[in-house]
Protein backbone atom coordinates (compact mmCIF):
# COMPACT_ATOMS: atom_id res chain seq x y z
CA UNK A 1 0.00 0.00 0.00
CA UNK A 2 1.45 3.81 -1.06
CA UNK A 3 1.32 6.55 1.23
CA UNK A 4 -1.64 7.74 -1.01
CA UNK A 5 -3.26 5.12 -0.75
CA UNK A 6 -3.75 5.57 3.24
CA UNK A 7 -6.92 6.81 3.91
CA UNK A 8 -7.13 7.64 7.89
CA UNK A 9 -10.57 5.97 9.02
CA UNK A 10 -12.15 8.31 11.35
CA UNK A 11 -14.21 6.91 14.12
CA UNK A 12 -18.10 7.66 14.07
CA UNK A 13 -19.62 8.93 16.87
CA UNK A 14 -21.61 6.97 19.57
CA UNK A 15 -25.36 8.40 18.47
CA UNK A 16 -26.67 11.01 21.12
CA UNK A 17 -29.87 8.54 21.03
CA UNK A 18 -27.73 5.45 21.85
CA UNK A 19 -25.66 6.90 25.18
CA UNK A 20 -29.51 7.76 26.00
CA UNK A 21 -30.89 4.55 25.89
CA UNK A 22 -27.63 2.87 28.02
CA UNK A 23 -28.39 5.67 30.82
CA UNK A 24 -32.15 5.09 30.49
CA UNK A 25 -31.03 1.16 30.69
CA UNK A 26 -28.51 1.62 33.59
CA UNK A 27 -31.41 3.43 35.65
CA UNK A 28 -33.61 0.69 35.12
CA UNK A 29 -31.16 -2.11 35.94
CA UNK A 30 -30.24 -0.40 39.29
CA UNK A 31 -34.06 0.02 40.18
CA UNK A 32 -34.12 -3.36 39.57
CA UNK A 33 -31.47 -4.00 42.01
CA UNK A 34 -32.85 -1.65 44.60
CA UNK A 35 -36.38 -3.68 44.38
CA UNK A 36 -33.94 -6.52 45.22
CA UNK A 37 -31.93 -5.29 47.38
CA UNK A 38 -35.09 -4.71 49.55
CA UNK A 39 -36.48 -8.33 49.26
CA UNK A 40 -33.17 -9.93 50.60
CA UNK A 41 -33.67 -11.73 53.80
CA UNK A 42 -32.76 -9.23 56.71
CA UNK A 43 -33.02 -6.31 54.62
CA UNK A 44 -36.59 -5.13 56.39
CA UNK A 45 -34.47 -4.67 59.55
CA UNK A 46 -31.37 -3.26 58.23
CA UNK A 47 -31.69 -1.00 54.88
CA UNK A 48 -34.37 1.73 54.16
CA UNK A 49 -37.81 1.07 52.12
CA UNK A 50 -37.85 0.78 48.43
CA UNK A 51 -39.84 4.37 48.78
CA UNK A 52 -36.76 6.17 50.54
CA UNK A 53 -34.96 6.05 47.14
CA UNK A 54 -38.02 7.86 45.29
CA UNK A 55 -37.18 11.59 44.17
CA UNK A 56 -41.56 12.30 44.85
CA UNK A 57 -41.56 10.74 47.79
CA UNK A 58 -39.62 14.09 48.88
CA UNK A 59 -42.54 15.99 47.72
CA UNK A 60 -44.97 13.95 49.03
CA UNK A 61 -43.20 14.09 52.90
CA UNK A 62 -42.59 17.75 52.32
CA UNK A 63 -45.26 19.63 54.06
CA UNK A 64 -45.53 16.86 56.88
CA UNK A 65 -42.32 17.39 57.51
CA UNK A 66 -42.03 21.31 57.47
CA UNK A 67 -45.30 20.96 59.78
CA UNK A 68 -44.97 17.71 62.29
CA UNK A 69 -41.27 17.99 62.13
CA UNK A 70 -41.34 14.55 61.11
CA UNK A 71 -41.25 12.28 57.52
CA UNK A 72 -44.08 9.90 56.36
CA UNK A 73 -43.71 6.00 56.69
CA UNK A 74 -41.68 4.32 54.41
CA UNK A 75 -40.12 7.69 53.51
CA UNK A 76 -37.14 9.26 54.98
CA UNK A 77 -34.48 12.05 54.57
CA UNK A 78 -32.82 10.75 51.88
CA UNK A 79 -36.31 11.08 49.68
CA UNK A 80 -35.05 15.01 50.23
CA UNK A 81 -31.49 14.59 49.10
CA UNK A 82 -32.88 12.42 45.38
CA UNK A 83 -35.31 15.30 45.26
CA UNK A 84 -32.87 17.86 45.92
CA UNK A 85 -30.65 16.18 42.80
CA UNK A 86 -33.70 15.99 40.82
CA UNK A 87 -34.12 19.68 41.08
CA UNK A 88 -30.87 20.54 40.72
CA UNK A 89 -30.97 18.60 36.88
CA UNK A 90 -34.08 20.37 36.46
CA UNK A 91 -33.00 24.06 37.60
CA UNK A 92 -29.89 23.15 34.85
CA UNK A 93 -32.26 21.48 32.22
CA UNK A 94 -35.97 21.48 33.09
CA UNK A 95 -37.27 18.24 32.51
CA UNK A 96 -34.56 16.26 31.76
CA UNK A 97 -34.40 13.48 34.58
CA UNK A 98 -37.87 12.65 32.68
CA UNK A 99 -36.44 12.12 29.36
CA UNK A 100 -33.05 11.05 30.96
CA UNK A 101 -33.30 9.56 34.34
CA UNK A 102 -36.29 8.51 34.76
CA UNK A 103 -37.02 4.41 34.80
CA UNK A 104 -40.70 4.66 34.53
CA UNK A 105 -40.35 6.73 31.62
CA UNK A 106 -37.78 4.35 30.21
CA UNK A 107 -40.31 1.90 30.94
CA UNK A 108 -42.49 3.69 28.79
CA UNK A 109 -40.32 3.82 25.85
CA UNK A 110 -39.67 -0.07 26.00
CA UNK A 111 -43.44 -0.59 25.70
CA UNK A 112 -44.06 1.87 23.16
CA UNK A 113 -40.96 0.28 21.19
CA UNK A 114 -42.78 -3.60 21.52
CA UNK A 115 -46.12 -1.52 20.59
CA UNK A 116 -44.88 -0.43 17.34
CA UNK A 117 -42.88 -4.00 16.74
CA UNK A 118 -46.49 -5.67 17.42
CA UNK A 119 -48.34 -3.75 15.45
CA UNK A 120 -47.22 -3.79 12.40
CA UNK A 121 -43.78 -1.76 12.12
CA UNK A 122 -40.63 -3.48 10.63
CA UNK A 123 -37.35 -1.00 10.75
CA UNK A 124 -37.99 2.27 12.37
CA UNK A 125 -36.75 5.37 9.82
CA UNK A 126 -36.48 8.26 11.71
CA UNK A 127 -38.29 11.43 11.26
CA UNK A 128 -40.72 9.03 9.17
CA UNK A 129 -44.43 8.64 10.52
CA UNK A 130 -44.70 4.88 11.56
CA UNK A 131 -46.93 2.63 9.64
CA UNK A 132 -47.53 0.62 13.07
CA UNK A 133 -51.12 1.32 14.55
CA UNK A 134 -49.79 1.66 18.63
CA UNK A 135 -49.20 3.70 20.18
CA UNK A 136 -51.79 5.89 19.24
CA UNK A 137 -52.51 9.49 19.97
CA UNK A 138 -55.75 10.85 21.81
CA UNK A 139 -57.89 13.01 19.73
CA UNK A 140 -56.57 16.61 20.16
CA UNK A 141 -59.17 18.14 22.57
CA UNK A 142 -59.07 15.22 24.59
CA UNK A 143 -55.39 15.08 24.58
CA UNK A 144 -55.30 18.60 25.81
CA UNK A 145 -57.36 18.40 28.84
CA UNK A 146 -56.37 15.29 30.20
CA UNK A 147 -52.68 16.67 30.57
CA UNK A 148 -54.25 18.54 33.31
CA UNK A 149 -54.67 15.42 35.04
CA UNK A 150 -51.31 15.52 36.57
CA UNK A 151 -51.26 18.67 37.74
CA UNK A 152 -54.49 18.40 39.82
CA UNK A 153 -52.91 15.00 41.29
CA UNK A 154 -50.18 16.82 42.33
CA UNK A 155 -52.35 19.19 44.16
CA UNK A 156 -54.54 16.70 45.77
CA UNK A 157 -51.56 14.34 47.00
CA UNK A 158 -49.64 17.74 48.89
CA UNK A 159 -53.46 18.18 50.11
CA UNK A 160 -53.78 14.77 51.49
CA UNK A 161 -50.38 14.78 52.49
CA UNK A 162 -50.44 16.91 55.29
CA UNK A 163 -52.28 14.92 57.91
CA UNK A 164 -51.74 11.16 55.93
CA UNK A 165 -49.58 8.57 57.80
CA UNK A 166 -47.95 6.89 54.82
CA UNK A 167 -47.16 8.67 51.03
CA UNK A 168 -50.43 9.01 49.60
CA UNK A 169 -49.11 7.40 46.41
CA UNK A 170 -47.77 4.29 48.25
CA UNK A 171 -50.77 1.67 47.93
CA UNK A 172 -51.02 2.37 44.17
CA UNK A 173 -47.45 3.49 42.85
CA UNK A 174 -46.56 2.22 39.57
CA UNK A 175 -42.93 2.24 40.68
CA UNK A 176 -43.42 -0.02 43.27
CA UNK A 177 -45.52 -2.07 41.40
CA UNK A 178 -42.70 -2.58 38.53
CA UNK A 179 -39.88 -2.41 40.77
CA UNK A 180 -40.51 -3.28 44.47
CA UNK A 181 -41.02 -7.18 44.29
CA UNK A 182 -44.06 -6.57 47.08
CA UNK A 183 -46.78 -7.13 44.91
CA UNK A 184 -50.78 -6.54 46.54
CA UNK A 185 -53.46 -7.36 44.87
CA UNK A 186 -53.87 -3.14 43.97
CA UNK A 187 -50.59 -3.12 42.71
CA UNK A 188 -50.84 -6.12 39.91
CA UNK A 189 -53.70 -3.75 38.53
CA UNK A 190 -51.99 -0.86 38.59
CA UNK A 191 -49.18 -2.99 37.08
CA UNK A 192 -51.23 -4.60 34.55
CA UNK A 193 -53.21 -1.01 33.53
CA UNK A 194 -49.13 0.40 33.23
CA UNK A 195 -48.48 -1.52 30.63
CA UNK A 196 -51.22 -1.76 28.45
CA UNK A 197 -51.51 2.18 28.52
CA UNK A 198 -48.11 2.57 27.75
CA UNK A 199 -48.48 0.45 24.51
CA UNK A 200 -51.36 1.91 23.64
CA UNK A 201 -50.26 5.53 24.01
CA UNK A 202 -47.02 6.90 24.19
CA UNK A 203 -45.58 7.68 27.85
CA UNK A 204 -49.21 7.58 28.94
CA UNK A 205 -48.44 7.91 32.20
CA UNK A 206 -45.70 10.91 32.01
CA UNK A 207 -48.15 12.97 29.71
CA UNK A 208 -51.06 12.63 31.66
CA UNK A 209 -50.71 11.20 34.93
CA UNK A 210 -47.21 12.04 36.42
CA UNK A 211 -47.17 14.48 39.67
CA UNK A 212 -43.46 14.34 39.71
CA UNK A 213 -43.10 15.75 35.83
CA UNK A 214 -45.96 18.37 36.64
CA UNK A 215 -44.15 19.44 39.35
CA UNK A 216 -41.03 19.70 37.41
CA UNK A 217 -42.78 21.39 34.25
CA UNK A 218 -42.08 25.12 35.56
CA UNK A 219 -38.50 24.54 35.25
CA UNK A 220 -38.80 24.38 31.38
CA UNK A 221 -39.69 27.40 31.42
CA UNK A 222 -36.65 28.55 33.54
CA UNK A 223 -33.89 26.37 32.98
CA UNK A 224 -30.53 27.93 30.77
CA UNK A 225 -30.34 25.33 29.22
CA UNK A 226 -32.45 24.40 26.64
CA UNK A 227 -33.23 24.21 22.86
CA UNK A 228 -33.28 26.56 20.04
CA UNK A 229 -35.00 27.14 16.78
CA UNK A 230 -33.57 28.72 13.90
CA UNK A 231 -36.55 29.82 12.03
CA UNK A 232 -34.54 30.99 8.98
CA UNK A 233 -33.90 27.35 8.44
CA UNK A 234 -36.23 25.49 9.42
CA UNK A 235 -38.63 24.53 6.26
CA UNK A 236 -41.19 23.16 8.49
CA UNK A 237 -41.14 19.43 7.30
CA UNK A 238 -42.29 17.92 10.88
CA UNK A 239 -39.72 14.93 11.10
CA UNK A 240 -39.54 16.48 14.61
CA UNK A 241 -43.50 15.90 15.26
CA UNK A 242 -42.90 12.61 14.49
CA UNK A 243 -40.22 11.46 16.75
CA UNK A 244 -41.84 13.45 19.73
CA UNK A 245 -42.48 10.88 22.68
CA UNK A 246 -44.46 13.48 24.52
CA UNK A 247 -46.68 14.33 21.59
CA UNK A 248 -46.32 18.14 21.61
CA UNK A 249 -47.58 19.71 18.51
CA UNK A 250 -45.06 21.74 16.29
CA UNK A 251 -42.21 20.89 18.51
CA UNK A 252 -40.05 23.63 16.73
CA UNK A 253 -42.04 26.04 17.34
CA UNK A 254 -42.71 24.96 21.43
CA UNK A 255 -38.99 24.05 22.47
CA UNK A 256 -40.20 25.42 26.21
CA UNK A 257 -43.27 23.61 26.19
CA UNK A 258 -43.98 22.74 30.07
CA UNK A 259 -44.31 18.77 28.27
CA UNK A 260 -41.07 18.69 26.76
CA UNK A 261 -39.02 16.00 28.40
CA UNK A 262 -35.80 17.30 26.94
CA UNK A 263 -35.07 13.92 25.43
CA UNK A 264 -33.78 15.64 22.14
CA UNK A 265 -34.97 13.31 19.62
CA UNK A 266 -36.34 16.16 17.89
CA UNK A 267 -32.43 17.66 17.83
CA UNK A 268 -31.40 14.20 16.52
CA UNK A 269 -34.08 13.77 14.22
CA UNK A 270 -33.67 17.30 12.38
CA UNK A 271 -31.63 16.71 9.11
CA UNK A 272 -30.99 20.48 8.63
CA UNK A 273 -27.35 21.73 10.01
CA UNK A 274 -27.46 23.79 13.09
CA UNK A 275 -31.60 24.17 13.19
CA UNK A 276 -32.25 23.24 16.01
CA UNK A 277 -29.34 23.57 18.67
CA UNK A 278 -28.76 23.17 22.03
CA UNK A 279 -27.74 26.26 23.94
CA UNK A 280 -27.11 28.13 27.27
CA UNK A 281 -28.79 31.17 27.93
CA UNK A 282 -26.44 33.78 29.78
CA UNK A 283 -26.44 36.56 31.19
CA UNK A 284 -25.22 39.74 29.03
CA UNK A 285 -23.82 42.36 30.85
CA UNK A 286 -23.77 45.84 28.92
CA UNK A 287 -20.31 46.57 27.84
CA UNK A 288 -18.44 49.82 28.83
CA UNK B 1 -23.66 30.22 23.86
CA UNK B 2 -24.35 26.74 21.86
CA UNK B 3 -23.32 23.19 23.59
CA UNK B 4 -22.29 20.60 21.85
CA UNK B 5 -25.61 18.68 22.63
CA UNK B 6 -23.05 15.33 22.76
CA UNK B 7 -22.05 16.93 26.29
CA UNK B 8 -25.91 17.03 27.60
CA UNK B 9 -25.79 13.82 29.31
CA UNK B 10 -22.28 14.81 30.88
CA UNK B 11 -23.84 17.95 32.02
CA UNK B 12 -27.36 16.14 33.98
CA UNK B 13 -25.28 13.31 35.15
CA UNK B 14 -22.78 15.56 36.73
CA UNK B 15 -25.12 18.02 37.91
CA UNK B 16 -27.39 15.53 39.61
CA UNK B 17 -24.37 14.07 41.71
CA UNK B 18 -23.56 17.30 42.83
CA UNK B 19 -26.70 18.48 44.10
CA UNK B 20 -27.33 15.19 45.24
CA UNK B 21 -23.84 15.34 47.16
CA UNK B 22 -24.85 18.75 48.63
CA UNK B 23 -27.90 17.32 49.74
CA UNK B 24 -26.39 14.37 51.75
CA UNK B 25 -24.09 16.64 53.38
CA UNK B 26 -26.60 19.20 54.55
CA UNK B 27 -27.62 16.24 56.91
CA UNK B 28 -30.42 14.70 54.43
CA UNK B 29 -28.78 11.72 55.00
CA UNK B 30 -30.11 8.36 54.74
CA UNK B 31 -32.04 6.42 57.79
CA UNK B 32 -33.42 3.34 57.98
CA UNK B 33 -37.38 3.30 58.63
CA UNK B 34 -39.77 6.24 58.54
CA UNK B 35 -40.82 8.96 60.60
CA UNK B 36 -37.00 10.54 61.39
CA UNK B 37 -35.90 13.65 61.56
CA UNK B 38 -32.66 15.11 61.48
CA UNK B 39 -32.01 18.97 63.06
CA UNK B 40 -29.55 20.26 60.74
CA UNK B 41 -32.53 19.26 57.75
CA UNK B 42 -34.86 20.54 59.37
CA UNK B 43 -33.08 23.84 60.18
CA UNK B 44 -32.20 24.14 56.34
CA UNK B 45 -35.69 23.40 55.39
CA UNK B 46 -36.72 26.46 57.71
CA UNK B 47 -33.90 28.82 56.44
CA UNK B 48 -34.98 27.88 53.17
CA UNK B 49 -38.73 29.11 53.98
CA UNK B 50 -37.35 32.33 55.49
CA UNK B 51 -35.55 33.20 52.63
CA UNK B 52 -38.20 32.91 50.32
CA UNK B 53 -36.93 30.45 48.20
CA UNK B 54 -39.56 27.53 49.13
Amino acid sequence: MTAGTKTKTKKKPIPLMTIRYWIQGLVVFASFLLGLRHIMPGEASTGGSFDAFCPFGGIETLLPYLFRGETLKTTNLLNFAILIGVLGVSLVAGRAFCGWMCPLGTLQDYLARLARKLSGEKRHIRGKKSPARFPMRLPKRVDKWARYIKYLLLGGILWVSVTAVYPPLHAFCPVRAVFSFQMTGLLWSVLITFIVTSMLIERFWCKYLCPLGAALAIFNKIAPLRLRLNEHTCVDCGRCDVECPMDIEDVHANSRDPECIQCLECLETCALKDTITLEMITIQTPKG
Amino acid sequence: MKINPRRFPTIIIITFVLFLLIALLLGFRPMHGGGQSSAAAMSFMLSLLGGGIL
